[in-house]
C-alpha cells in the first residue's frame, strides 16, 4: 500500500516533530488543494491566494511542535489557514473584519442537518457560487467550510473559534442571503 | 512545474536550506504556562478585589442600606467603590478571553462563559470576604506598612465609611434621640423625630448596634431612619470598638424615643 494514504496525518506530523521533516511533504500534498480550495472560495476577489497558501504550510511547519498528535490534524491546518486568510482580509482592509462579533454572545439551538440548503446546492452550482461571493467574510467562511469543505459545525467551530450555535446562527444566515440574492436575480 | 508543486519544492527547499525551522516544544510549552499562570493570577486579583469590596462594604455597614427603601439603595449606589468595581470587570474580561483559547470555552456561547467567571468571582469572593483574611491584613496596614502599597490600598479604599449615614452602637437615649458611639469612636448625637423611620416591632436599647441614615442639619445628625444590626452584621471595627454593654440597663421602650 502506499506511504501515502497508509499512514495517518497524525503519524505524518508525529514523524515530522522528530525530526523527519521531509515527512512534511507528504502533509502539504495532502491539504494543498483543499487549502487552495478553501483560500479560492474565501479570498475570492483578492490576489496571491497562493501565497496566502504557502504562508499556511510554512507557519504550520513552524508551528508543528504545537500540534498535540493524540487529536486530529486537519482542524488544525484549517485554523492556520484560517488566521492567515483573515490576516490577508485585515491587511487589504476592503472588508471589515471585527474582533469581537455579537452572534457569539448568546447561544441559539440549530439544527445542523439542512436539506435546503443541501437541494440549494445541487440545483443552483454557479449561481449559489456567486451569492456566497457577495457575501460578508463572517458568513461567506462557515459556508464555505460547510458547503465545499464538508466539515460540520464543531469542525467549523474549532477553525474559527466561534460558539457551535454561532455557526449555525451565521450557516443560516448566509442561507438566507443566498436565497435572497437568487431571488432577486430572477 | 504548476503553481501547486512549487509551494510543496519551495518550503522542502526552504527546510533544507535551514532558512525556516520548527520553533522547540519548550515554546509552545512556556506559551501554555503563560496562559495558566494569567488565568490563575487574574482570578486570584479578581477574588481579592471583590471579597475587599464585599469586606468594605460589610465594614462600614454600607451593605445592609437596602434595608431603608429607595433612599437606602441610593445611598449604597454612593458607597460602592466603583473604580475596583471597574477593575474586577476588566479582570473578568481578560480571564474570559484567555479562557477562550481553550475548546470546551470557545465552543460555547460567550454568555455561559461570562456568568461562570462571575459566579466563580461573586461566590468565591463573597466566602473569601467572611473569613478573618482582610480583617488581618487591614489591621496590619493601620499598624504598620504592608509590602507593594498594601497599606495605603487598605487605608484608602477601607475606610469603613459611607455618605449618608454611620453605623454605632447606642451610648444613650432620650425625649429627643440618641447617643451613638461610631465605629471610629466618635460621639454623634442623633436627633429623632416622628417621620425617624424606626424598627416597629423591636425595642432600642443602650449597647443596641444600629445602623442610621440621615443629614446633619445645625450640627445635628437629623435621622431618616434607623436600623438594628443583628450581631452577625455588626461592622468589623464597631465591634472591635465597643465597650461591653452595660450590665442590667433596661431596655427602653421605642416610644420613649419617638416622643418630640
Amino acid at each position: 500500500m502506499d506511504k501515502n494514504t497508509e499512514i495517518s496525518d497524525e503519524d505524518i506530523a508525529l514523524a515530522v516533530q522528530n525530526g523527519e521533516t521531509e515527512e512534511f511533504g507528504v502533509l502539504i500534498e495532502r491539504y494543498e488543494s483543499k487549502i487552495l480550495r478553501y483560500g479560492k472560495r474565501f479570498l475570492f476577489q483578492y490576489e496571491d491566494i497562493e501565497d496566502a497558501v504557502q504562508d499556511t504550510f510554512l507557519k504550520a511547519f513552524i508551528n508543528i511542535k504545537s500540534f498535540k498528535v493524540n487529536m486530529r490534524f486537519s482542524p488544525w491546518i484549517y485554523r492556520i489557514a484560517h488566521n492567515t486568510f483573515i490576516n490577508v482580509i485585515k491587511k487589504k482592509g476592503r472588508e471589515p473584519v471585527t474582533f469581537f462579533n455579537p452572534d457569539t454572545i448568546l447561544g441559539a439551538a440549530i439544527s445542523e442537518e439542512n436539506p435546503e440548503l443541501e437541494i440549494l446546492k445541487k440545483e443552483l452550482g454557479e449561481e449559489i457560487g456567486k451569492a456566497i461571493q457577495s457575501l460578508p467574510p463572517k458568513y461567506r467562511e462557515p459556508i464555505v467550510l460547510y458547503f465545499y469543505e464538508e466539515k460540520d459545525y464543531r469542525e467549523i467551530a474549532d477553525i474559527m473559534h466561534v460558539p457551535t450555535s454561532t455557526v449555525g446562527v451565521r450557516i443560516k444566515r448566509a442561507k438566507e442571503r443566498i436565497s435572497k440574492s437568487i431571488e432577486n436575480n430572477e | 512545474m504548476n503553481k501547486n508543486q512549487n509551494i510543496k519544492k519551495n518550503i522542502l527547499e526552504q527546510i533544507q536550506r535551514g532558512e525556516i525551522s520548527m520553533k522547540p516544544k519548550i515554546f509552545f510549552v512556556l506559551k501554555s504556562f503563560a496562559v495558566a499562570f494569567g488565568l490563575i493570577i487574574g482570578t486570584l486579583i479578581a477574588l481579592f478585589l471583590f471579597s475587599f469590596i464585599i469586606f468594605t462594604l460589610k465594614g462600614s455597614g454600607a451593605l445592609y442600606l437596602p434595608d431603608f427603601g429607595g433612599r437606602g439603595l441610593f445611598l449604597l449606589l454612593l458607597a460602592i467603590p466603583w473604580l475596583l468595581i471597574v477593575a474586577t470587570l476588566a479582570l473578568v474580561a481578560l480571564l474570559e478571553t484567555l479562557a477562550r483559547k481553550f475548546a470546551f470555552v470557545y465552543r460555547k456561547p460567550v454568555v455561559y462563559s461570562v456568568l461562570g467567571i462571575l459566579l466563580i468571582v461573586v461566590f468565591a469572593g463573597s466566602a473569601i470576604a467572611s473569613t478573618p483574611i482582610h480583617k488581618k491584613v487591614y489591621d496590619r496596614a493601620h499598624e504598620k506598612s504592608l509590602p507593594l502599597g498594601g497599606g495605603e490600598f487598605y487605608k484608602h479604599y477601607g475606610k469603613m465609611e459611607f455618605r449618608g449615614g454611620f453605623a454605632g452602637s447606642i451610648e444613650a437615649i432620650d425625649s429627643d434621640g440618641l447617643g451613638v458611639l461610631t465605629a471610629e469612636g466618635k460621639s454623634v448625637i442623633v436627633s429623632t423625630s416622628t417621620k425617624t423611620k424606626y424598627p416597629r416591632d423591636k425595642k432600642l436599647s443602650v449597647g443596641d448596634n444600629i445602623i442610621v441614615v440621615g443629614e446633619v442639619v445645625n450640627g445635628k445628625f437629623e435621622a431618616f431612619g434607623i436600623k438594628q444590626l443583628r450581631s452577625e452584621r455588626v461592622p468589623y471595627l464597631l465591634n472591635k470598638k465597643l465597650p461591653k454593654r452595660p450590665q442590667g440597663e433596661r431596655p427602653i421602650d421605642k416610644s420613649e424615643i419617638n416622643a418630640d
